[in-house]
C-alpha cells in the first residue's frame, strides 16, 4: 500500500506556521491542517475541480491557519507563561486579604522605611555638594593643642595660605551674616555670608545675572555691593532682570547689586540668601579672631594629604610669614584639613549608618513575617501544588508560580512603600534638628524610585524562595501524602525553618529595641544635665540696631538699655536683659588677657568663649551669681568697666582665692581693662552633652572708653508671668514705638531653645524609637503566626490528650513553653548582636554606657512579656480545644 | 455551575453543525459559513473546556483513500446538555441546522 499522499496547495504554508505552534501539540496541529487540506483537495480531484481558483481557494483557507497557530501559541503562554502565573497569583491573593493584607503592610513598613532613609541618606551623605568638581574642595580650619577647640581661620592666617600655598588653586573665607533688608520693599531680616572675593571662584560657581566678586568689591573704601540669592531675587524683587545695577539698604547701608546666584547655590549657611564682600585691610588683618571658615579647592594633581603637609608647613612658618603671628605658633596652633564634604557631612554620618542598620533590620524582620506567612501558605496549598507536579508541572514551574506571588506582594510593598516614604521623608524634613545639613533638598526621587524597587526585588527573592526551595519536585511524593492529612505539624523541617526564622525576628528585635532603649535614656541622661540656666517662661527675640541707622555705639547702648526698661515695665513682665548669644548655641571664642596670668609672645594665649550681656539678662534667664553682683544699668555712666566670669573661668585662673578685682582684657582692638564684678553659675554655651564651657561676659558696650563698641545683634529676652509667647506682640510694639526700623526675628521661648540643643538626639531616638515598635509588633506577629499555627496543626493531639485527661493548664503551658523557648533563642542570639553593635552606638549615646546592664535586662523583660502574650493568645485556644469536636474534626 | 463558554453566535452554529454530523474542521467550516480563523480557534476552546472531545479518523479509512487521517470532533455529555441553552437563546439556528426538529 503507498503511503498517504500529503501534497495539497496551502499545506507547505501549515508547516511553516506549525513552528508557531508549541511543540507538545505541533505535531497533532500540523496533521490536522494536513488532513483537512489533502481531504479537500482529493474531494476537489475527484470532481475535477482543481481549477487554480481551487488552488487558489485552498490556499486562502491555509492562510487562515495563522490565526490558529497563533490562538495555540498566546494560549501556550497564558497556560504555561508567567503571564498566566501573574494572573493567578493575584487571584489566590484576593481570594486571601487577610494573608495578603498582613504581608503587604508588613512589606510597606519594611520598604517604605528603607524608601525614606535612603531618601534622607542619599541627599545629605551620597549626592554630591552641588558644586563643580566638588571633590577638589577643601574646609582649612585650626585645632588649639590645648583646648582642643575646633576654630575656623583667621584673616591674618587666611592671607597666609593666600599668598604661599602651592596646593591650594584658590582659597576664601565666609562668614554667615544677618542684615536688616529695608528700602521700597517690607522690611526683613535676611540671613546671608560675607565672603572674600575668590569664594565664588574656588567653588565655581558661576551667577545666574550680572557677576561674582571682584577684587576691589573686597577692598576697604570701595563701593558696597552686594549679590542676590535666587530665592531673595524672587521673593523681594519679583525676580527682576533687571536688578542688576539697582541698589538696596541693607542695615542702613545702600548696596550696589551686582549678581543673582542660581537657586541650587545655597551656601554656606543653610538659608543663604545674599552674599556680602568681606573687607580685608592687608596690613592690619586680625590674625586671631578664628570665626570665619575657609574654603579652597585643591590644585590639579594635589592630595588632601599634601594640603595638610603644606599648612602645617606654613603653620610652623607663620612668625616668618607674617608679622605678629607668634602666639599662634606658640599656642600649638595646628591646621585642620578636611574634604568639605566631610565638613559638611562629618557630624551626622555615624546618626544616618545608624538609621540605615535600622531600617535594614526592620526590613529583614518584615521579610522573615512575610517568609513565615508564605510558608504556612505553602503548605496549605500543598495539595494544590503536588496536583500541578502530577500534572507534568516542572520544579521550576511550581516554583515560579510560588515566586509569582512573592513577587507581586513585594512589587506591590515596594509601590505603596513609595507613597509611604513620601510621607515619612516629608515629615523628617520637617522635624529634622536644624543641624542636619542639607536635609532641605531631600525628596523622594528616581533614584529612590529605583531603590524601592530593588529592594523589593531582593525581598521577594529573600522571602520568596524559601517556599520554593522547600517545595521543589522532590517532595511532590511526600507532599501527596501528607497533604491529606492534618495530623502533623507539616513536616519537621518545614518548622523548624519557620522557627528559625522567628528566632532571627526575635533577635533582631532585641537589637533593635536595646538601640531605642540606650538612645532613650540618653534623651533622658540629657534632660536631667543642668544647663545652668532656668528657661521657664522665658522668651527671646532677636533684634538688630544697624549702624547705618544709628551710628554711634553709645547711642546705640542707650537705646537698646531703654527698650529693655520699658519692656520691665509692661505688665505681665518680670525683667528683661540682653545678650549676644543665647546659651546652646554657637559664638565667639577668642584670646584674652589676664592681668595676673600674663603671657609672653612665647606663650600659649588665654582662650575663652566670650559673651556680651546687659543688666538684667543673669537675672531673666535664671544664671545664679555665686559671687559679686551682675551688670547694672549706669555702670558705664559710672566709667565702670566691670566683666563677670563664669564659675569654670574663675576656678581655671583663679582657684586660690577670689576672682572679683582681677582685671582682663580682650587681645585686640586696643582694648582696656575690665574688672570682674561677679562670678556666674557655670551655663553650657554650646551643648548639653559637653561640660559646661569657661566663659566671659562683657556688657553690652564694651571695647576701649575712648572708641566703645556696641553690640547691635542681641537676643532680647523677657520672663513673663504668663505665656511667654503671647508677649511677644508687645515687645514688637515696645520696639517700633523706640525705633520703628528695628526688625525683630526669631521669636522662641527658651524651652525651644533647650529643646533644639537636644534635636539631634531626640530626631535619632524617635527613629529608633518607631524602628523599634514596628520591630517588637512584628516580633509579636511572627510568635504568635507560628504558635498559633502550630496549635491549629496540632488541634487532634490536643485534643487527644484532653481526652486522656490533660489539664486545660498544662495544655496552655504546653504551648507557651514551646513559643517562649523559640523566642529565648532569639532573645540570647539578639543580646550577643545588641552588645557587639552598641559600640556603633557609642558616640551618639551620652550618660550610659553601649552595654547598660540596665538597659539590656528592661528590653528584654519587655520582650519576654510580648512574646508570652503573643503565645499566651493561642495556647488559650488550645485550652479551651473540645477533645470531641477535635477528633470529629478529622 | 456557570457556564462552560460563552453562548457566542458562532459557538452555537459550530456545536449545532457538530450536533448535526459536520464532525470535520473544514466540514464546519463550510456548513457555517464562519471563516477557519474562527472555526479552529473555536474548536480547540470548546475541546479544552471539555464540551468537545476530538479523535483521530480511523487509520484505515484514511491509508484506503491514500490520504493522512483526519481529526474528528464530537460532543461531549456536557456539550449535548450545553445544547439546550444553544436551542433556547438562538432558536433560528436550531431550526436551520436541525430541521426535522431533532430536539437537542
Amino acid at each position: 500500500m503507498r503511503p498517504p499522499d500529503r501534497n495539497a496547495p496551502g499545506v507547505p504554508w501549515i508547516k511553516w506556521m506549525s513552528r508557531l505552534v508549541p511543540l507538545s501539540r505541533r505535531d497533532r496541529w500540523r496533521k490536522e491542517w494536513e488532513a483537512e487540506l489533502v481531504f479537500a483537495w482529493r474531494l476537489m480531484e475527484d470532481d475535477r475541480r482543481s481549477s487554480s481558483m481551487a488552488r487558489m481557494g485552498l490556499r486562502w483557507r491555509a492562510l487562515g491557519s495563522t490565526i490558529d497557530a497563533l490562538e495555540e501559541r498566546r494560549q501556550a503562554m497564558t497556560v504555561n507563561g508567567w503571564w498566566s502565573d501573574g494572573r493567578f497569583a493575584v487571584r489566590s491573593l484576593r481570594r486571601t486579604p487577610g494573608f495578603t493584607t498582613v504581608a503587604l503592610v508588613t512589606l510597606v513598613l519594611g520598604i517604605g522605611a528603607d524608601t525614606a532613609v535612603f531618601s534622607l541618606v542619599d541627599g545629605v551623605l551620597l549626592r554630591p555638594l552641588p558644586f563643580e568638581d566638588p571633590d577638589g574642595l577643601l574646609q582649612i580650619g585650626h585645632v588649639v593643642a590645648e583646648e582642643g577647640d575646633r576654630l575656623g581661620t583667621s584673616q591674618g592666617v587666611y592671607l597666609v595660605y593666600a599668598a604661599h600655598a602651592r596646593t591650594l588653586d584658590g582659597i576664601a573665607l565666609h562668614r554667615g551674616v544677618a542684615a536688616n533688608l529695608m528700602g521700597d520693599i517690607e522690611p526683613q531680616r535676611v540671613t546671608g555670608a560675607a565672603v572674600t572675593p575668590g569664594f565664588f571662584e574656588v567653588l565655581r560657581a558661576p551667577p545666574t545675572l550680572g557677576r561674582t566678586f571682584s577684587e576691589e568689591d573686597g577692598r576697604s573704601g570701595g563701593e558696597p555691593v552686594v549679590i542676590l540669592g535666587d530665592a531673595l531675587w524672587r521673593s523681594s524683587f519679583g525676580a527682576d532682570p533687571q536688578i542688576v545695577g539697582t541698589t538696596i539698604h541693607m542695615d542702613g547701608v545702600s548696596r550696589r547689586v551686582v549678581g543673582v546666584m542660581p537657586a541650587r547655590f545655597v551656601w554656606p549657611v543653610r538659608d543663604s540668601r545674599f552674599w556680602v564682600p568681606m573687607i580685608i585691610d592687608a596690613a592690619r588683618a586680625p590674625v586671631g579672631d578664628f570665626s570665619p571658615s575657609a574654603v579652597a579647592r585643591l590644585t590639579q594633581g594635589s592630595s588632601l594629604e599634601d594640603a595638610r603637609t603644606e599648612a602645617a608647613t606654613l603653620l610652623s612658618r607663620l612668625p616668618d610669614l607674617r608679622e605678629g603671628t607668634e602666639f599662634l605658633r606658640d599656642a600649638g596652633l595646628a591646621a585642620r584639613v578636611i574634604t568639605l564634604k566631610e565638613s559638611v557631612v562629618g557630624e551626622v554620618r555615624t546618626t544616618l549608618w545608624i538609621m540605615v542598620g535600622t531600617v535594614a533590620f526592620v526590613l529583614l524582620i518584615a521579610c522573615a513575617n512575610v517568609a513565615n506567612l508564605l510558608l504556612v501558605r505553602t503548605q496549605e496549598r500543598s495539595r494544590e501544588l503536588a496536583v500541578r507536579v502530577a500534572l507534568g508541572a516542572s520544579r521550576f514551574q511550581v516554583g515560579r508560580a510560588l515566586f509569582m506571588e512573592s513577587f507581586l506582594l513585594s512589587m506591590g510593598g515596594a509601590g505603596l512603600g513609595l507613597v509611604v516614604a513620601r510621607t515619612a521623608v516629608a515629615w523628617s524634613v520637617r522635624m529634622a534638628p536644624t543641624s542636619l545639613p542639607r536635609v532641605s533638598g531631600v525628596g523622594v526621587d528616581e533614584r529612590a524610585v529605583v531603590v524601592a524597587v530593588l529592594l523589593a526585588g531582593v525581598v521577594a527573592l529573600l522571602f520568596g524562595l524559601f517556599p520554593v526551595l522547600r517545595f521543589g519536585s522532590s517532595r511532590i511524593a511526600e507532599m501527596l501524602r501528607a497533604g491529606g492529612t492534618r495530623g502533623g505539624t507539616g513536616g519537621r523541617d518545614r518548622h523548624r525553618l519557620r522557627s528559625a526564622l522567628v528566632v532571627a525576628q526575635v533577635s533582631l528585635a532585641l537589637v533593635l529595641l536595646v538601640g531605642a532603649g540606650l538612645m532613650i535614656r540618653s534623651v533622658l541622661a540629657l534632660r536631667e544635665v543642668d544647663a545652668g540656666f532656668n528657661g521657664n517662661g522665658v522668651v527671646a527675640v532677636r533684634l538688630t540696631i544697624p549702624a547705618g541707622e544709628i551710628p554711634d555705639a553709645r547711642v546705640t547702648a542707650e537705646l537698646q538699655s531703654q527698650l529693655v526698661d520699658q519692656i520691665s515695665e509692661l505688665p505681665g513682665v518680670e525683667t528683661s536683659g540682653l545678650v549676644s548669644h543665647l546659651p546652646l548655641g554657637d559664638g565667639p571664642f577668642f584670646n584674652v588677657e589676664l592681668e595676673d596670668h600674663p603671657r609672653g609672645p612665647e606663650e600659649l594665649p588665654i582662650m575663652s568663649h566670650v559673651r556680651w550681656a546687659s543688666a538684667g539678662y543673669f537675672e531673666t534667664v535664671g544664671i545664679p551669681i555665686v559671687e559679686g553682683r551682675s551688670f547694672r544699668a549706669g555702670d558705664d555712666a559710672l566709667g565702670l568697666r566691670g566683666v563677670v566670669v563664669s564659675r569654670a573661668f574663675a576656678d581655671r585662673w583663679w582657684p586660690q582665692g577670689s576672682a572679683i578685682g582681677r582685671r582682663i582684657r580682650t587681645g585686640f582692638d586696643r582694648d582696656e581693662w575690665w574688672q570682674v564684678i561677679g562670678v556666674t553659675e557655670n551655663v553650657h554655651l554650646q551643648r548639653l552633652d559637653v561640660p559646661a564651657e569657661k566663659a566671659i561676659y562683657f556688657p553690652t558696650l564694651s571695647g576701649p572708653s575712648e572708641d566703645p563698641r556696641a553690640t547691635r545683634s542681641v537676643d532680647l529676652v523677657v520672663r513673663a508671668t504668663g505665656d511667654p509667647l503671647s508677649i511677644i506682640p508687645l515687645i514688637r510694639q515696645e520696639t517700633q514705638a523706640i525705633h520703628a526700623r528695628i526688625p525683630l526675628a526669631n521669636a522662641r521661648t527658651m524651652a525651644q531653645v533647650l529643646d533644639d540643643s537636644t534635636a539631634r538626639t531626640s530626631f535619632t531616638t524617635s527613629i529608633l524609637a518607631v524602628a523599634a515598635s514596628v520591630a517588637l509588633l512584628l516580633g509579636m506577629v511572627g510568635i504568635y503566626g507560628v504558635v498559633s499555627y502550630v496549635v491549629s496543626r496540632r488541634t487532634r493531639e490536643i485534643g487527644v490528650r484532653m481526652a486522656l485527661g490533660a489539664q486545660a493548664g498544662t495544655v496552655r503551658r504546653m504551648v507557651v513553653r514551646q513559643g517562649l523557648a523559640l523566642a529565648a533563642i532569639g532573645m540570647v542570639i539578639g543580646l550577643a548582636g545588641a552588645f557587639l553593635l552598641s559600640s556603633f552606638l557609642a558616640s551618639l549615646l551620652f550618660g550610659v554606657a553601649p552595654t547598660d546592664p540596665t538597659t539590656y535586662s528592661v528590653v528584654t523583660g519587655a520582650l519576654v512579656g510580648v512574646a508570652w502574650l503573643a503565645c499566651w493568645v493561642p495556647a488559650a485556644r488550645a485550652a479551651r480545644i473540645q477533645p470531641s469536636r477535635a477528633l470529629e474534626a478529622e | 455551575m456557570g457556564h462552560l463558554f460563552s453562548f457566542t453566535y458562532p459557538t452555537a452554529a459550530v456545536l449545532l453543525a457538530i450536533r448535526q454530523g459536520h464532525r470535520y474542521g473544514f466540514d464546519i467550516m463550510d456548513s457555517t459559513g464562519l471563516p477557519d480563523g474562527t472555526v479552529y480557534p473555536l474548536l480547540r476552546r470548546l475541546e479544552r473546556r471539555g464540551v468537545l472531545t476530538a479523535a483521530w479518523e480511523d487509520e484505515d479509512t484514511a491509508r484506503a483513500e491514500q490520504r493522512p487521517p483526519r481529526r474528528y470532533y464530537r460532543l461531549t455529555a456536557a456539550g449535548e446538555s450545553s445544547l439546550s441553552e444553544v436551542a433556547e437563546r438562538f432558536p433560528v439556528l436550531v431550526r436551520l441546522f436541525l430541521p426535522e426538529g431533532g430536539t437537542p
